[in-house]
């Protein structure tokens, strides 16, 4: 909501298969950012936020 | 499909939605198991607050407003408020996906994300495209 470049899909693990597979999908939440970098686990807001901009800038 | 509990709790906490809210859902009538008990959840959900509206559409027959929502996925779930904000659900929105999903149409619904002044700054300081997928269960 916050801008207009970001967008956030919440994808059901289990109903993909193929999609967990591809982003090697084991434990939930898994946040992958770009396609590129996983985060694992549910963060604090601040940092979730730092870890995900710092992602991004890859 | 909600208990009457659910029902009253639900109604309740959509109380906080003051401004229009657009669910629009992508099914597909072959190959989705999770289709239908999405489109009845999601149309018992509607029912729930005045604010609150569904559109279905369908993956193939609609294809120019699937390619609008760059939907290739279904189940999938647009949440809209006075714009696409670019976020989607793709799957049954069951279990701790529903609380996700509630939250949501509230914030959307106040048309707050909710995030700390801190985190708004930070964000808005992006300009290059910034994919999210999270995945979930419904566990």
């Amino acid at each position: 909501m916050e801008s207009d470049s970001i967008t956030a899909e919440c994808i059901e693990a289990t109903e993909f298969p193929d999609l967990s597979r591809q982003y090697r999908v084991m434990a939930v939440p898994r946040t992958v950012v770009n396609d590129q970098t996983a985060i694992d686990g549910a963060l604090p807001e601040p940092m979730f936020v730092d870890r995900i901009l710092e992602a991004a800038r890859k | 499909m909600f208990t009457v509990h659910d029902e009253i709790e639900i109604k309740k906490r959509l109380e906080e939605v003051q401004d229009n809210v657009k669910l629009i859902l992508f099914t597909q009538s072959l190959n989705c198991e999770t289709c239908p008990e999405t489109e009845t959840l999601l149309r018992a959900l509607a029912t729930l607050s005045e604010k609150l509206t569904l559109e279905v559409y369908n993956l193939h027959v609609d294809r120019e407003k699937a390619e609008q929502y760059k939907v290739t996925r279904v189940p999938a779930l647009i949440l809209e408020g006075e714009r696409d904000y670019g976020i989607r659900f793709l799957g049954m929105p069951g279990g701790y996906e529903f609380a996700s999903l509630l939250e949501d149409l509230i914030a959307i619904g106040k048309r707050t994300s909710g995030l700390s002044e801190a985190s708004r700054e930070k964000i808005r300081a992006v300009t290059e495209p910034v994919n999210l997928k999270v995945f979930v269960t419904p566990g």
